[in-house]
Order: structure tokens, then C-alpha cells, then sequence
């Protein structure tokens, strides 16, 4: 441990501590166990105290190192632990199968294949890491960190090569120079508009002004995106690392790094990281003796998506309502409280240490001609294989979706996926050769994002998804502006009476009215974007839209308007379960005996659906509007 | 109350910026936000009432009424959405007789839905007092509720 | 030097604007319409109604007009298909939440003369009963883009109104959210009072915990009203001008200092309708506040009850003709020796009528020239320039303000006292100024400063003090002013912690006070009437001006009665005597001395002399006691001539008279046509330039007086000092310290909430003001009726809440109507107890 009083105050004594640590003899085998958010919402602390109970019952403290890591990026697989040196990998392990395993493979030094990570299709038995088809395309530069660091320690991230791009700056690079590096890497902004990095930097350092600020926007709002929150759980310092290194090259005395009330693990680990830092003085008055002083503060929000939104960070931070502000002037120029502010995300912070220490050439080695580097993306949604997932820029949603992804799960077939949440659009499984890269998913309709990637399949209706995008923006909208405002609720009410059965074909033109308005008049890049899942649907998926309006039917059966539920006599066994289940009565006995449906009554909840028993499966789901049903001969 | 709410305070400079931060400290402390402390906050860090309540109800994380005993809430992300979340918040709605959104002070329950925990590749998720449940299906929702006020 | 340049282009057309100047006033100054709802002059920009959008070359996006601003060589579109298509969606999208049906209405070109068109649509709808009808921005913006359909059907947003206030409704269900409202009350008038609320569609203005603007410390400027481009904010009361024919007039409220130009509607049947500030500048710009558009609105159909001189013969009342009148005035007044007459104006009067006033006085050779005013303000400046050998400057010039960094407000209540001034300290507080209070009162500036130094009462000079000896230590530079090291010698007999406890405020306030004093400097420090009120005033002026000499700092005296007193210069040109209260005269009048009174106005007098004549717009209760009564013209009805604060001369001709509507004469013209029967000539026509060379007089400067630090020692009062006789044991809980504030909200002798339910729901004199703490300590509840007891007698109260008071102070405003009252305003602060009133 750093003894908490003494501070590093020179770059030697830092590379003398981290070679200390890197000397220090350790433990043969280290156990990983995925503790972020999401592992521990599986179980990973059981997992962990049923490990570590085994462990000492077994006397194998000297020999084994138990360590919560933040997330491997293994999702799909949570709770599941990592052992190294051969990285033998259990996926979903539970507490009652940890004895088992302590026994065979840390005792005895065996795989278990039982616990290991079986293909479904072919069974074929993946026990290491390295062979999981998950991971086959992946160029996991930040993820595979992950999987060693413990989030809490400085030690941890020192001997992982922590503060080694600082100590490089620090000495006697001029912040020219890395603004040069940053600049030469082809670094885009990892938060959406992908502005690159390097530039917005240089404007800062240029902006004559003394007083400047950064800030590492952490507010991850998109829903089915949390790429931020792995990184900000599972290595918080990278994060710090870049930050110090960008107020070196701009010129700024203190940052902010602003993370969204959701993320409570996230807040406290960032939080954590920052007393060690400041304790051990890699933050404050003259870092590591330099004449560079730094401060960083940890600010938390309150629930608005728009303080996403740089304009409207800037207003959250200052204490204000998240209102943006319209630009230009951008914040570089005019940000928080009127000086110029560097603002990038997450994941565009935790790459520049990365960027100083290898190069740019290292760094632009992978992608396109122009987007450099990997990029993250959480791969969720109706897909096999869910998780966070780090690729180079260039890759096929194709190769995603399906090598990575690991395809549509059992019986159903992949639709379409939204990328860029609800700033984003569905791009049809028809689009899937589109590579990755900033400019090919706007020229698609869609944008990057932040990297949220939600893969839908036949059982998901896009009248009801996109729906729900909107929903949300309505919600989520600052209030601001009229088209953003206005143009949400309009788009809800439009869509609403399409999932009752009401819409009409006027309607799909006065969404393309009411999308345009948004895209080209609002204030901010909320309102300009919060129309693209609807543009994007009407330019995708107009025959889904169209079944709905003219066909009066939904052809996923999830709009509740557009299908009904019926009795099917010749197979109900009159066991009434349906009966039981309808919260509303809609159900009665009918004179034959056999229970039948009022539709008058029917909300189309499903419960009845869901009540009979598989094999009988006499309540079926009919697709049309109900009035028209009536019509429809009874079917099966 | 205002003993409290001052210590609060006094822990914070006075300075606009750390409005949110007193108002989290705040609610961290009763559950909710009492009027009387958003008047002080409007005191103490020079805004107006006006525009502290204007802030304090542009954020979805603050609360202006106690909240009840129990809290449930549903996660209403994409993931979420599309692997069934609007199903479960009825499920939960309809077996509790509580409107999402609604705190129900005399069953002591409270459906709240977020919009999205980042924990999409469990989905649905829902946070049963503070605990994170992943792939909570529909047949577990009785479960839950069981154990919940099993609980009371 | 000329003043820079920048040339661009609009829609091709080279033009020229000033640096700073936005794309839309740019295009507006070139005579060319772009339609905007958020917009509006004197606001900071919005860019939330987006119909203002135009196209600039090399910008990706579109960008508001009204928030960019134009640069060198910019290319700008301001028009175009595809913009007035954006336009007309936009604008279809703001109307799918606003009632549009009488945008649309096909009776619209004719209703005018059919006058039958009725609610079309569900409420809130319909025009005629639309209070914003042929006024409604929305009905411009639609004529410009030729609205013909919506493709929306209205939701209406089901609201509830703001019903509970008097004056001012609020329906939300009209509100387009421009914000125009929040940003003036905010922005300009520094009320703070209304906010955006909530977020996404449930966006809406609201006010503290959603409160009613009674209970939201609203002051009723009534600015929101004169913003709002549609209904959403509207004058309770007032209906759709449509049915009839308005006629307008402008006059210049006398009521304080502000001289604000306001502007009276009246119906063809005569009946007042509203008043409005006259906006030339800008609705933004224009002036009101709740006494002048609101009261005397209550008060102006009142003020006409009557129309003619009523005498007093065998003590019968006779209504008589204004020639009648006055010769009976002339010929009962000549029966009287010069000494034996007195004259006391009194209330808020013109310029032009207290120089006929004197003017008549002097010529009468009566010894007792009165004004009415229940403070010596102006001989107590006087006396304490002459006893010191200073000179404090006075005279506040706008122009100039900018060169202040930072406003120092000591027991000034500007915007109740001087509102067109605040206003302008607003604008350099826009601009980066800052803003300190120093009151132990109540003061509406306070939650605007950036430190509001709540001071225990009659403990000003200690506060100063405290500040002077933090800006001393913090900045030990020498200064060259006579006196400096004696001062320094006499700073160390105070220890910093005796001056801040006996002070009553904090160290951190303070440090950071003057902190900003020696950062942001120079400074204006601004007193008024209270500051001198005080039982240690000569302190309270002493310590201020060591204070502003050391910071070389501006001096400022500040009163609402600026237009009496002629405060530039502090000239007392009329010569009246300052009559503080009644006694003197009843003692006169009881002992035979003064026999006859001509009053303008209204006094508290018990006795009555022989002769009594009172000239005001109503029949006061002064007025049913005299012999001859001459109800003037109110100030909504006459010329007038006025000073304000920074000395200029106002003057309103009333050229507009309505049909149904008998007018009354003005005071001046009566005071001249009196004159007239007693065998005197008034030059009235002469008096603008009287009042024009009295004025631009070089003012005697500063050379006869001294810049020097004043002695503390000496005057300094120590602590534990009585403040007159007390009630109870001091320190006693439920003794209170009791501020005496100004009430300016009298007009003609009356006050205005003794007539106007409306205007004592908000301005209630007799509220007593506690902080909420005190009255929780007491047991005390809001709406409470109360007795105060003093030592000079009791006062029956209500209960009124307000944070802005410190713990153990309370504050009352009454109007100046009686004995007692005159009493308590002599003393300033008074100390007091609070009984409740058997229920």
C-alpha cells in the first residue's frame, strides 16, 4: 500500500514504485471474478465469498489470488470468473459449483468441462478464454485490461502499466507534442458526433484565454448502451490518466468528470480512484515535482438525458437546469461558466494514455481510413451472445452481429438493429454489410453513437420500438425548443393511434413532417436526432409501418390494437386456467362448456395466453385488428 | 429537520454548483426533498426559490414527497423494453393494484421504472429495494413480491 | 472615434450593422420580417420558438436569428421555401398545443363589425372573449405564413389556472413556453419569481413549490403581462378589446422617483380599463409597477366619484361650481392674517403643483409653508454635510453607472423606490457587476445580491464597520486621504469579533463582501430613507462615508421622493418646512395661531381650524371635514411636471380626452385659478423653465468640503445603547425589533389597499413581516390577526411570512394616516411585542 502521507513527487519515484510492484512476488494463479454492476446483479459477490470460504478452507491463500475485477465484458456470461495464468474461463458459475471447481481445477490444476462454456449448437467445449468464439474478432485494447485490475487499487493499475503514458509526458514532453500525438492518431470522439479529439484540443490550447476546464462526460444516457459504465467501474485511473494528460496538453487546471445518478458502483469507484490519485499525489499542485497542477472533481447527475448533451453538461455542472445552450459558440470556445472546455467521453479519455504510450501509428494500425482505433459497443437485444464487445472500426454489423453476437437466439430470425439509441435508427438485417465507422452508419440513417448496439428480431414490432424511442425523447426532452418539445408528443400521439388500429396513411407522411421539423429545426442535437428512429423506420421498414395502417395488423403481434386472443374449442380441455388468469373477466363460461373470450372486455394483456399449459395451446394470438378478426374464420 | 438540512449545508461551500450534490445529500438523508430545504438551498447558495424548484423538477432523481417503505423499480432500457420490461411493470402493477410512477403509501409499495441501469445484457432488470435482479421474468414477479412482503 | 462597422450580406443585399448587433435586429433595422415568438428586444435570446431560423453560408445548421450574431462577410437567407416550410411546421407544432381555431376562423376579416363571434372551440378558445385578441403575436406569425390548416388536432393541456392572485391569470393551457416571462422576471426585473418548471411535456412556468404569486414574494410589476406574446399571462379583469372603441392617453405616474410614462385605456363609456406602461422602448422597457398600473387602476373610477366643489354653508353641503368655489376660498381666506395661515401639501405631488403651492404660500406671506412627510430626510443630510464639512454627491446619472463594478445597497429598497434605477443596476448586473444588500429590513433587492448582509437593526454603522476593517486588513495600502492613519488608530479600539457580533452577521458574509468590494471595484454605495431614519444616523452616515472614501467609492442618497424633495442637489426650492407630524400643528391650531388650512391631500389631524380647505381627488376623511372641498384632477387625468432622481425633468401633456368622461381640473390649475380670486398672478406656463434653471445650476461641487475620514470615536455610539423607551426586558423572546419601512402606496391622502381589495391582497398595510422562525417561536400563523404592542401605543397587524427578515426582526410598511403612525415612523425601529387577537 501507498502509505497515504507520502506523496510521489517526482516521476522517478513513481517508476520506482511501480517497478516494486511489478517485482513483489505474487501468488501463481489469480482468479477473476466480473464484480461491476451487472456481475453483481448475478451473483458475482456470492460467487466471490464461496471462493474465497474455499480457498482458505483449502489453506491455497499463498498460492491463490482472488480478485474483484470490474466487467470483462462477458455479459451474457455473468457471473462467471477468469483464471489465470491460462485464463480458464466459467461462464454463469453459481456459488453450490465453486467447491467443485477450487477442487479440480486450483487443487488439481483440471478444466472442468461441465462448467465450461458449451456451444449449444455443435456442444463443442471452449474452457480458455482466448478460444471463445465471443472474442474471436474482438481487439479488446481497453476491455482486456479488465479482466487483471482490481478498480480500487492504484497499485493494481501501476503494475499494469498505470501512469506510464503520464510519466512519459511528464517528462519533458511539450503539450504540444501530445496535442501533435493525439492529433496524428486519428482519435475521434467516442461520445457520437466523433469531432476529432486531437483538434478540439488544439483549439482549447490556442484559445488565449488562462482559465480553462475538461470535462469527461459520463453521463451515458442512451438506454441499451453502458460501454461508459464498464469502463468507469473497471478502470477508473485510465480515465484519470487521460484527463491529467489532456490538462497538461490544453492547458487546464482542473476537470470534471460527470456521471450519471444511474451508476452508483461507477461513482463510487471513480470517486475511490480519485482519493488515491490525489493521496498519492498524481492530482493537485505540481504533479510527480512538475510545474503542472491538476484537480479533478467528481460530479454527479440527477437523472436527464439531455445533460448528455455537452451544452446542457455544461448547465448541469453549473448547477442549472440542463437547458443547451445553441451553438456555436462550442463549448471549446465558450463552455463551462464562459471558458473554453475540452469535453469528451469516457471512452475517448481512457484511450489516450493508450495513444501516448504506443503511438499513433500503434493506434491508427486498425480501422478505417477515417476512423481509428476499436470502439466499443454493448452488443444486446435478441442476439445469443450479449455483452460489451470492443472491435476495430470497419467491421461488418454482419460480422458483429453474427461472429460475435453469435447470431439470432434459437427459432427466430434477426430483423434489424438500432445502433446510437435513441439518437440512432434501425438499420434492416438487409444493411448488415455496412461497415462500422462513423460516416457509413449516418450516410445509413442511423448514427454510432456512444456505441449502444440493440438487436431485434422477428418478435419485435417497430411501430411499438420506435414507439418507445420516442416515448422516451418525449420525456427525456429538455423543454426548450418547440420542434423538440412538440415534435416528440406529436410523433407519440401519431404512433399511438397507429398501435390502436387508427392510424391512417396520412399519418406515416405527417411523421416524415414531424421528423424532418425535429432533424432541421431544433435547438440541440437531442431534438435533431430524436426523429431518426422514425425517419429510419419509415425509410427501412415502410411495409411494417404500412401493415399497420392499411393493414390494420401488427406483424410481430405486440401492438395491442392490431390482435386479439380466441379460444380455440377443438383443443381447450376445459381446465380454465385462462379463466383464472384474466385480471379484467373477460372470460366467461359459455354455454358449452368451453370458456370464450369477450373482446369487448379484452385489454390483450396475454395473461390468458400465457396461462395455457404448451401442450394445450388453445388461446392463440390472431393478428389484425379486432372488428376485422370477427370476420376471420376461427383458426387451427 | 433544519438542524440537518444546515449541516448539509455548512459541509458544502456555498457556491451554485453543489445544488445537486446538497439536494442528493438531502434526499440521501429524509428519502425525499422537503420543501423547506430547497427555500434554505435558495438562501445559502443565492438562486431563487423559483429556480431551485424549477431545477429540482427538471431532474427525474429527486423527490418532493417521502417515498414509501418498499421500492420496485423496473428498468424501462431498450434491452429491457424489447425483452419484455412493459409486460413485468404491468405484472408487478397489476398483481400490487399500484400505478407505475405512483407511490402507494398505504401498501408501502412504490413502482418506479429508470430509464436505463446499464445492465442491458441482463434484461430485464429490476431493482427490488436497492438489489439488482437480472432476467426477472414474468413468473418471477410473484416470487419477488412474496419475498417482499414476506419482508413487511 | 466612428464606430466600427461589419458588412454582410441578407438575402444578397449588402448591408451594414454594428458590432454586437443580432442576425434578426440586423434584419429588422433593414425593414425586413422574420417571424419569432421568443424573441423580443431587451431579453437575452432564447432560440426556443425556432421560427426565427434563417441560413447562414458555411454553417451546417440553421441558426436562430435572434442568437447570432452578424460577422464580416456573413451570407445570410432569411427566406426561402424550404425555411418558410420548416417555419410553417414548427409553428403548426407549437399551435397542436395552443387553441388556433380563431387563427383560422373564416368570420376572422369581419368580426370586427359583426361583433358576434363566439367561443369557436373548446376552452380556453374563442376570440372574443380572448383577452390578447388583435394584440396576439401567433395571429401575425400566422398572417405571415398564411396559415390555412393544422395537422394537429389541439390537445388541450388540461391545466388548472392560476386563479388566486388579484391582478394577474396565468393559463397555462395558452402558454407557448417562450419564456419571455421567466427571463424578464428573472433577467430585467430581478423578481426571480417565476421559473421554468419540470421537464419534456410537462414543461411549464411556475413559481416556488408551484405557490400562488402572492405567496411567491411576487411584487406585481406586472412585466409578464406586458411580455407574453399570446394569453397565457393576462390582466384579470380585462376583457377583449373588440367591442369597443379604447381611448388611450399617457401620463407619468408621480408615486416615487421612477417617473414612469404610463399609458390609461378607457372603454367608450368612460370606465377606466387598464394601464399599461407606455412602451416605446419595448415592452421590456417600459415601466410599471403595482402602484402605478394596478393601484391607481383600482383607485381611478374612485377618483372621479367627484366631479364638483362641494361647500359648506351653515353646515350644509353644497355642491357648487368651481367659480363659486374658489371665490368663496379667495374672499374667506383674505379674513385671515398671514400668520394665522398655513399650507401643508402633502401625498405625492407634480413639480408644477408644489411650485404653485409655494409660489401662492409666498404670496399670501403665510409663515406656515408645510410639506408632509413623516421624516426630516432632507435637513438630516443637510446638517450632517454642514456639522462634518463634506459634501455628499447626489445626483445619480445613468449614463454613468457603468463605470461601477460593484452596487452597495444600505436600507434602500430600490426596487420599491427607485424602480427605473434599479433597472439600470439590473443591466450592469447582466453585464458581470455585483450586487451587496446591507438591511436589517425587508428588501426585494436582497435575493438578487451576491451577498445579502441581513444586519441586526440600528447596527448598520457596526456592519460597515466590520466591512471597513476587512477591506483595511485585506488591502493595506496607504491612502492619501486626510485622517487615514487615525482612522487606522481608531479601527484597532473595535476588535473584528466585537463588530461582527454586535453586527449580527457572519464572518464568511463578511469576508467575502469585502472580498468583492476590494475585487470588484469601484463601488456605488446607495443609502436611503431608512439608513437615516435610524436613531444613529450621524453614525450610520459616518461609517459609510469612511467606507466609500476608503474604497473611492461612489455616495448616493436615494428616495422615492425624489419629485418633492428635488433631490439633485438636495435644493430645497420650494421652501416648505418638512412637517414630520401632526402635533405642532393641532397645537397651533388648538391655541388659536393657525386659523386657516389649505391642505393638498390628505393629513391625520384631529383638530379642525376655523377654515378648512382641502383640495384632492376624493373626498378623504379630511375632506368631509372641510369647509371647502375642490376635488382636482387625479394624476391619471393631468399635466404634470416631475423630477427624477438623476434630475430630469418628466413632463406629460394629457392630449386626449375621452367623449363620456367629464374631466376635472388639475391641482396646478386650481392653485392658480385661487390665486386668480386673491388678486395673484401664477406664471404656471414658466415653470418647466424654472424648474430647467434651477436644476442645470452648477452644483456647488465638492470644492467647499472636505475629503477627509470622519472621527469615529466620538459619535460612535457603544453597544447596549437604548434606541428609545423599550417595552418588556430587552432580551426577552418575544420582544421583537421592529423595522419602520416606507409606504409609498398612497396616492391623494389614502391609502391605496384601504380602497382597493385587489391591491391590499398584495400590499396589505397593515401586514406585520416575521420571519417564518420567529412566528413558529410565537405560535403565530400567516393571515393571523395580531396587535403589535409599542411603547408609543399598539397596532392591530396581520401575520405575514417572509425568510428575507432575519430571526427576531420584524418589518410593517403602514401608510402614514395616523398619529400613532407618524410616531413610529420618527423612531425607524422600534421594539415591540406580538399579541393575539381574541378570535
Amino acid at each position: 500500500m501507498i502509505d497515504q502521507k507520502k506523496r510521489l513527487r517526482t516521476v522517478g519515484e513513481l517508476r520506482a514504485l511501480r517497478s516494486g510492484l511489478q517485482a513483489a512476488s505474487k501468488p501463481k494463479r489469480l482468479v477473476s471474478v466480473s464484480a461491476a454492476s451487472c456481475g453483481r446483479a448475478s451473483g458475482a459477490l456470492a460467487v466471490a465469498s464461496a471462493l474465497a470460504e474455499e480457498i482458505r478452507k483449502r489453506g491455497l491463500e499463498s498460492s491463490v489470488e482472488l480478485r474483484l475485477t470490474g466487467c470483462h465484458g462477458l455479459c451474457q456470461f455473468e457471473p462467471d470468473i477468469i483464471i489465470f495464468p491460462e485464463k480458464i474461463f466459467y461462464p454463469n458459475l453459481t456459488p453450490e459449483r465453486v467447491p467443485l471447481m477450487v477442487e479440480e481445477t486450483l487443487v488439481r490444476g483440471r478444466t472442468v468441462s461441465e462448467l465450461a462454456f458449451k456451444e449449444s449448437t455443435d456442444r463443442q467445449v471452449f474452457p480458455r478464454l482466448d478460444d471463445l468464439p465471443f472474442l474471436k474478432k474482438q481487439v479488446r485494447w481497453l476491455l482486456d485490461r479488465h479482466l487483471v485490475l482490481d478498480p480500487e487499487q492504484l497499485e493494481s493499475y501501476l503494475e499494469h502499466g498505470g501512469f506510464l503514458a503520464l510519466e512519459k509526458v511528464l517528462s519533458g514532453m511539450p503539450p504540444q507534442e501530445v496535442i501533435n500525438l493525439v492529433l496524428a492518431s486519428g482519435l475521434r470522439g467516442r461520445g457520437g458526433a466523433g469531432f476529432p479529439t486531437g483538434l478540439k484540443w488544439r483549439l482549447a490550447r490556442e484559445s488565449g484565454q488562462s482559465e480553462k476546464y475538461l470535462i469527461c462526460n459520463g453521463d451515458e444516457g442512451d438506454p441499451g448502451a453502458y460501454m461508459d459504465r464498464g469502463l468507469l467501474e473497471s478502470n477508473p485511473f485510465s480515465i484519470i490518466e487521460g484527463m491529467i494528460i489532456g490538462g497538461y496538453a490544453v492547458g487546464a487546471a482542473r476537470g470534471f468528470i460527470y456521471i450519471r445518478e444511474e451508476y452508483p458502483l461507477a461513482l463510487e469507484r471513480v470517486s475511490t480512484a480519485l482519493d488515491r490519485a490525489r493521496e498519492a499525489g498524481l492530482l493537485g499542485d505540481n504533479i510527480l515535482g512538475s510545474d503542472f497542477s491538476f484537480e479533478l472533481e467528481l460530479v454527479r447527475g440527477a437523472g436527464a438525458f439531455v445533460s448528455g448533451e455537452e451544452m446542457a453538461l455544461i448547465a448541469s455542472i453549473e448547477g442549472r437546469r440542463a437547458f443547451p445552450r445553441q451553438r456555436p459558440p462550442f463549448p471549446v470556445v465558450r463552455g463551462l461558466w464562459g471558458r473554453p472546455t475540452v469535453i469528451n467521453n469516457v471512452e475517448t479519455w481512457a484511450n489516450v494514455p493508450l495513444i501516448i504510450l504506443k503511438g499513433p501509428a500503434w493506434f491508427s494500425s486498425v480501422g478505417t481510413a477515417s476512423s481509428k482505433g476499436t470502439k466499443i459497443f454493448s452488443l444486446v437485444g435478441k442476439v445469443r451472445y450479449t455483452g460489451l464487445v470492443e472491435v476495430p472500426f470497419g467491421l461488418t454489423l454482419k460480422e458483429v452481429i453474427e461472429e460475435v453476437g453469435g447470431g439470432p437466439e434459437p427459432g427466430q430470425r434477426i430483423k434489424a438493429v438500432q445502433t446510437g439509441g435513441p439518437s440512432g435508427g434501425c438499420l434492416p438485417a438487409s444493411l448488415f454489410n455496412l461497415p462500422l465507422d462513423y460516416e457509413s452508419l449516418q450516410a445509413a440513417g442511423s448514427i454510432m453513437g456512444s456505441g449502444g448496439m440493440i438487436v431485434i428480431d422477428e418478435a419485435t414490432c417497430i411501430v411499438d420500438l420506435i414507439l418507445y424511442f420516442l416515448r422516451f425523447a418525449r420525456e427525456e426532452s429538455c423543454g426548450q425548443c418547440a420542434p423538440c418539445r412538440l415534435g416528440t408528443t406529436r410523433m407519440v400521439r401519431i404512433l399511438e393511434r397507429i398501435t390502436r388500429g387508427e392510424g391512417s396513411p396520412d399519418d406515416l407522411e405527417l411523421l416524415a413532417r414531424v421528423g424532418r421539423t425535429m432533424r432541421e429545426a431544433s435547438l440541440c442535437g437531442l431534438g435533431r436526432t430524436a426523429a431518426n428512429p422514425v425517419l429510419s423506420a419509415l425509410r427501412y421498414f415502410r411495409d411494417e409501418l404500412e401493415r399497420h395502417v392499411l393493414g390494420k395488423e401488427c406483424p410481430a403481434g405486440i401492438c395491442r390494437g392490431l390482435i386479439s386472443y380466441r379460444i380455440d374449442k377443438s383443443r381447450c380441455t376445459g381446465c380454465l386456467l385462462c379463466l383464472n388468469s384474466c385480471p379484467v373477466a373477460a372470460i366467461a363460461v359459455a354455454d358449452d362448456g368451453y370458456p370464450t373470450i369477450d373482446q369487448k372486455l379484452c385489454t390483450r394483456c396475454g395473461a390468458c395466453f400465457a396461462a395455457c399449459p404448451p401442450g394445450v395451446s388453445a388461446v392463440t394470438k390472431l393478428n389484425g385488428k379486432q372488428d376485422r378478426i370477427a370476420e376471420k374464420p376461427g383458426e387451427g | 429537520m433544519t438542524e440537518k438540512v444546515e449541516t448539509i449545508l455548512a459541509s458544502l461551500p456555498a457556491e451554485r454548483r453543489h445544488l445537486v450534490l446538497f439536494l442528493h445529500r438531502v434526499q440521501q438523508e429524509f428519502g425525499y426533498i422537503p420543501g423547506e430545504a430547497l427555500r434554505m438551498a435558495a438562501d445559502y447558495f443565492a438562486v431563487s426559490p423559483a429556480e431551485v424548484y424549477g431545477l429540482v423538477t427538471f431532474y427525474s432523481a429527486f423527490r418532493l414527497k417521502p417515498g414509501c417503505r418498499h421500492e420496485i423499480t423496473i428498468c424501462q432500457g431498450t434491452a429491457c423494453h424489447v425483452r419484455g420490461a412493459p409486460e413485468l411493470a404491468e405484472e408487478f402493477s397489476s398483481l400490487l393494484g399500484v400505478k407505475p410512477g405512483q407511490d402507494d403509501l398505504d401498501k408501502g409499495v412504490a413502482i418506479r421504472t429508470v430509464n436505463c441501469l446499464g445492465c442491458c445484457a441482463l434484461a430485464p432488470v429490476v431493482v427490488v429495494d436497492g438489489e439488482y435482479q437480472g432476467r426477472v421474468h414474468k413468473e418471477r414477479v410473484r416470487e419477488i413480491l412474496e419475498k417482499l412482503t414476506g419482508m413487511k | 472615434m466612428p464606430e466600427p462597422v461589419i458588412k454582410l450580406k441578407i438575402n444578397g443585399m449588402a448591408v451594414e450593422a454594428r458590432p454586437g448587433m443580432t442576425v434578426l435586429e440586423c434584419a429588422r433595422s433593414h425593414g425586413l420580417f422574420i417571424p419569432s415568438l421568443c424573441d423580443l428586444e431587451g431579453l437575452p435570446a432564447f432560440a426556443g420558438c425556432r421560427l426565427c431560423l434563417v441560413e447562414i453560408e458555411r454553417r451546417p445548421h440553421r441558426s436562430p436569428a435572434c442568437q447570432t450574431l452578424v460577422e464580416e462577410g456573413m451570407e445570410i437567407v432569411t427566406s426561402s421555401p424550404e425555411l418558410e416550410e420548416l417555419r410553417l411546421a414548427t409553428f403548426e407544432l407549437i399551435l397542436s398545443e395552443h387553441p388556433y381555431f380563431c387563427l383560422m376562423c373564416q368570420e376572422k376579416p369581419n368580426c370586427q363589425e359583426l361583433k358576434t363571434t363566439m367561443v369557436k372551440a373548446l376552452e380556453p378558445g374563442g376570440c372574443l372573449f380572448c383577452p390578447k385578441d388583435g394584440a396576439c403575436e401567433l395571429q401575425r406569425v400566422a398572417e405571415y405564413l398564411k396559415l390555412r390548416r393544422v395537422a394537429y388536432e389541439f390537445e388541450d393541456r388540461g391545466r388548472p389556472l392560476w386563479q388566486s392572485d388579484p391582478f394577474i391569470t396565468h393559463n397555462p393551457n395558452l402558454c407557448i413556453l417562450c419564456g419571455r416571462c421567466v427571463r424578464v422576471c428573472s433577467e430585467v426585473r430581478g423578481e426571480n419569481v417565476l421559473s421554468f418548471i419540470g421537464r419534456g411535456p410537462r414543461t411549464a412556468i411556475g413559481t416556488f413549490l408551484e405557490r400562488s404569486l402572492r405567496e411567491s414574494d411576487c411584487s406585481f410589476c406586472g412585466a409578464c403581462l406586458d411580455v407574453c406574446p399570446v394569453a397565457a399571462f393576462s390582466e384579470r379583469g380585462v376583457t377583449a378589446a373588440r367591442r369597443q372603441k379604447i381611448y388611450e392617453h399617457s401620463f407619468i405616474c408621480p408615486l416615487c422617483s421612477s417617473t414612469c410614462e404610463l399609458k390609461a385605456e378607457y372603454l367608450e363609456d368612460g370606465r377606466l380599463r387598464r394601464i399599461l406602461p407606455e412602451s416605446s422602448g419595448g415592452p421590456v422597457h417600459g415601466l410599471a409597477c403595482a402602484r402605478g398600473r394596478f393601484g391607481l387602476r383600482e383607485i381611478g373610477d374612485l377618483m372621479r366619484e367627484e366631479l364638483f366643489p362641494v361647500l359648506k354653508r351653515d353646515g350644509r353641503e353644497q355642491s357648487v361650481s368651481w367659480d363659486e368655489a374658489l371665490a368663496a376660498a379667495g374672499s374667506l381666506l383674505k379674513k385671515y392674517r398671514p400668520e394665522e395661515i398655513a399650507l401643508v401639501s402633502s401625498g405625492p405631488a407634480t413639480a408644477d403643483t408644489l411650485l404653485a403651492f409655494s409660489q401662492l404660500g409666498h404670496l399670501l406671506r403665510a409663515d406656515n409653508l408645510y410639506y408632509f412627510y413623516p421624516e426630516a430626510f432632507l435637513e438630516k443630510m443637510a446638517a450632517f454635510e454642514k456639522q462634518q464639512g463634506i459634501e455628499i454627491g447626489k445626483k445619480v446619472d445613468f449614463k454613468e453607472l457603468e463605470r461601477y463594478r460593484t452596487f452597495v445597497l444600505v436600507d434602500t429598497d430600490l426596487k420599491s423606490e427607485a424602480l427605473a434605477f434599479w433597472l439600470e443596476v439590473k443591466k450592469e448586473l447582466r453585464e458581470g457587476a455585483r450586487l451587496l444588500v446591507l438591511d436589517s429590513g425587508l428588501n426585494g433587492c436582497g435575493q438578487t445580491a451576491d451577498v445579502n448582509l441581513r444586519c441586526l437593526p440600528g447596527m448598520e454603522a457596526e456592519a460597515l464597520l466590520a466591512l471597513l476593517k476587512r477591506v483595511v486588513l485585506k488591502s493595506p495600502r496607504l491612502s492619501f486621504y486626510p485622517g487615514y492613519h487615525h482612522l487606522l488608530d481608531e479601527l484597532n479600539l473595535w476588535p473584528q469579533e466585537q463588530l461582527t457580533r454586535e453586527s449580527g452577521l457572519g464572518e464568511a458574509e463578511l469576508d467575502l463582501a469585502a472580498e468583492i468590494l476590494l475585487s470588484s471595484s469601484p463601488a456605488l454605495f446607495i443609502f436611503g430613507q431608512r439608513f437615516l431614519r435610524q436613531p444613529g444616523w450621524v453614525e450610520n452616515l459616518a461609517a459609510l462615508w469612511n467606507l466609500q472614501l476608503r474604497l473611492e467609492a461612489g455616495l448616493l442618497p436615494v428616495t422615492g421622493k425624489a419629485n418633492e424633495l428635488l433631490i439633485p442637489g438636495f435644493k430645497n426650492i420650494f421652501g416648505l418646512k418638512t412637517l414630520a407630524g401632526t402635533e405642532e400643528i393641532e397645537e397651533a391650531i388648538r391655541a388659536g395661531r393657525i386659523k386657516a388650512l389649505y391642505v393638498l391631500g390628505g393629513l391625520p389631524l384631529e383638530e379642525k381650524p376655523e377654515l378648512l380647505i382641502v383640495q384632492t381627488p376624493w373626498k378623504t376623511g379630511l375632506a368631509l371635514k372641510a369647509d371647502i372641498f375642490l376635488p382636482s384632477a387625479s394624476c391619471l387625468e393631468s399635466d404634470s411636471l416631475l423630477v427624477d432622481l438623476a434630475g430630469n425633468i418628466r413632463s406629460s401633456t394629457l392630449e386626449l380626452r375621452i367623449p363620456e368622461r367629464e374631466m376635472k381640473p388639475a391641482d396646478v390649475n386650481i392653485i392658480s385659478r385661487l390665486a386668480g380670486t386673491l388678486g395673484f398672478r401664477l406664471e404656471i406656463e414658466g415653470y418647466r423653465g424654472i424648474l430647467d434653471s434651477i436644476l442645470n445650476e452648477e452644483p456647488a461641487g465638492n470644492s467647499g468640503g472636505s475629503l477627509s475620514y470622519l472621527t469615529l470615536s466620538s459619535i460612535l455610539k457603544k453597544p447596549g445603547d437604548s434606541t428609545g423607551p423599550e417595552i418588556g426586558r430587552a432580551g426577552r423572546p418575544e420582544v421583537l425589533e421592529v423595522i419602520v419601512g416606507d409606504n409609498l402606496d398612497h396616492y391623494g391622502g389614502l391609502a391605496m389597499a384601504g380602497l382597493s381589495p385587489g391591491f391590499r391582497a398584495i400590499r396589505n398595510p397593515d401586514w406585520l413581516w416575521l420571519n417564518p422562525r420567529d412566528g413558529d417561536r410565537l405560535g403565530l400563523r400567516e393571515g393571523q390577526e395580531v396587535a403589535l404592542e409599542t411603547a408609543w401605543g399598539n397596532l392591530d397587524l396581520e401575520v405575514k411570512y417572509s425568510s428575507g427578515l432575519r430571526p427576531g426582526t420584524a418589518f410593517i410598511s403602514p401608510v402614514p394616516d395616523s398619529s400613532l403612525k407618524l410616531r413610529l415612523y420618527g423612531q425607524g425601529i422600534i421594539k415591540g411585542t406580538v399579541r393575539i387577537k381574541n378570535e
